[in-house]
């Protein structure tokens, strides 16, 4: 008889729901979660992340906009102004770009604590909830505060630690194939290949193990470092049951994100397709479209934070049920 | 601890928008001098010193020193304070340093986060709390009831940049910069 699983889809589900459907708190938290989203170097159980990053134009650099400004004024248009600018003293551009750059990362660093704050709050809810007490804001914020250096840890260092020494070592081999002969350079790219599956199979792992450290620190009081390990140790483990529940809860959470996006689609659609022969129609359909737009904004808002939390959720349940199993 | 009333969303909205005025003054002020340029090419230069000396500045200011520092050291902000109101914990003392920054700034975001939901949240919480209250502990009491002179004081600043901002628009609309941006875009070559 094969040994029963440590945890089945469907029961995480069915738990995961009851819970976010009676805490609106863990919603809110959740919310805060997906909005500091951006910073984070673990997507596995994150939406929309790396889809926006992937659709984002690319920006015009600042020559090419000034290229263009001079093709359409003619060089003597645009000559003053980069006289100008070129007699505005080094100075005060030095000032302004280290005033920028300083700006930059004192907002980084900000997100980055806020990310952590959420994430252990949220975290925190979900097991109040779990233990059958009633979530609030203030205790689920002061169990995150206890542990937020650790948080902030995870966060940021195993994922800043690899992108490093991937860039150092794998830039340093690439820049060497320029100088080597055909033969060297073959064994080189073969060793850049074999060290970029190495490190993704790290990023894959590191992004695996997140998921068990946040929770062991915020439930179990560890520390980053000692979290991370041991919670590489369980995703080692579990590598096939994690990547499984990941990839319902990502493909759950696209259809749900997709159904106000896909009514809105079809009432454009019908308000452009009827433009022309029924205009009383099209002018309702695009009316609709739009008020519903505005209404989609709030609605996908709300269910970013919601799905958010049921997804923790879910990775809550699951870590609760093998905490004492293979972590230790 | 001394027994304080919480205060309500009205005047503690009145206090915010207060310290909002009262931080908006050297912005305004700066678009004055900004604005009295004599070219365009002045006009933007003054631009770059102004944010070189108060625009980046001021997010450090007001994220690290203005909110944090004061509420920590005095419980207040300048906003608060003439609205007579003061920033605790739950024991009636002033917060540490990193709970005050939390609270001016995370705290802050988190409350705005769904529409400004976790500030109008201070109008229907019994205990007057908001959400960035609740997240780091804290809680808003009056300590003197000085709204009327809160108002007066909100009326005079914002009536005196409305006067500076106005100014500040003649400038750029009858001075030599608006005839520059006039020749800029009816040049042949645009």
């Amino acid at each position: 008889m094969p040994p029963k699983p440590d945890w089945t889809i469907s029961e995480l589900y069915n738990k995961s729901w009851k819970i976010v459907k009676n805490n609106p708190v863990l919603w809110i938290f959740g919310l805060a979660v997906a909005a500091g989203v951006g910073l984070n170097f673990s997507n596995v159980d994150r939406i929309f992340d790396s889809d926006t990053k992937n659709s984002l134009p690319a920006t015009p650099s600042f020559q090419n906009f000034t290229n263009g400004q001079s093709d359409a004024l003619g060089i003597s248009a645009t000559a003053p102004w980069t006289n100008f600018l070129s007699q505005i003293p080094t100075w005060i551009w030095v000032t302004l770009g280290i005033e920028l750059v300083a700006f930059v990362i004192f907002a980084l660093a900000i997100s980055i604590v806020s990310s952590a704050w959420a994430n252990g709050s949220l975290i925190s809810g979900i097991d109040a909830a779990l233990e059958g007490k009633k979530p609030t804001i203030r205790e689920s914020s002061e169990k995150s505060f206890k542990s937020i250096k650790s948080l902030a840890w995870l966060t940021v260092v195993p994922g800043l630690v690899l992108t490093l020494v991937a860039s150092l070592v794998l830039g340093t081999l690439a820049a060497f194939t320029a100088f080597v002969p055909s033969a060297v350079k073959v064994i080189l790219i073969i060793v850049i290949i074999l060290l970029g599956l190495v490190t993704y199979y790290f990023a894959i792992y590191i992004t695996l193990s997140r998921i068990w450290a946040l929770r062991m620190v915020v439930l179990d009081g560890k520390g980053g470092k000692e979290a991370l390990f041991a919670g590489y140790r369980v995703a080692k483990k579990k590598t096939w049951s994690m990547i499984g529940l990941g990839l319902v809860n990502t493909i759950a959470s696209i259809m749900v994100a997709l159904v106000p996006i896909a009514i809105l689609g079809l009432l454009f659609f019908g308000g452009f397709a009827f433009a022309k022969s029924v205009t009383v129609l099209s002018t309702i359909l695009i009316t609709l479209a739009i008020t519903f737009g505005i209404l989609a904004v709030i609605v996908l808002m709300l269910l970013g934070g919601i799905i958010t939390s049921f997804k923790a959720s879910t990775w809550t349940i699951a870590y609760k049920r093998i905490r004492n199993k293979y972590a230790s | 601890m001394t027994n304080y009333r919480p205060a309500g969303f009205w005047i503690r909205f009145l206090a915010s928008t207060l310290d909002w005025v009262i931080l908006m003054l050297p912005t305004t002020l700066l678009a004055l001098y900004i604005t009295n340029a004599a070219s365009l090419q002045e006009l933007l230069y003054r631009l770059i010193i102004a944010v070189i000396i108060w625009w980046v500045p001021s997010a450090f200011f007001t994220t690290l020193v203005y909110g944090p520092w004061f509420i920590s050291k005095t419980g207040t902000t300048l906003g608060k304070y003439f609205s007579g109101l003061k920033v605790t914990n739950d024991e009636g003392q002033n917060l540490t340093y990193k709970r005050a920054f939390f609270r001016q700034n995370i705290g802050y975001a988190f409350s705005g986060s769904l529409f400004g939901l976790g500030f109008l949240a201070v109008a229907k919480d019994p205990e007057k709390l908001g959400w960035h209250d609740k997240a780091t502990g804290s809680r808003v009491v009056i300590t003197r009831t000085l709204w009327p002179l809160t108002l007066l004081v909100f009326v005079i600043l914002f009536s005196l940049q409305g006067y500076f901002w106005s100014q500040a628009i003649k400038q750029v609309t009858t001075g030599p910069i608006i005839k520059e941006v006039t020749q800029f875009f009816s040049s042949p070559t645009f």
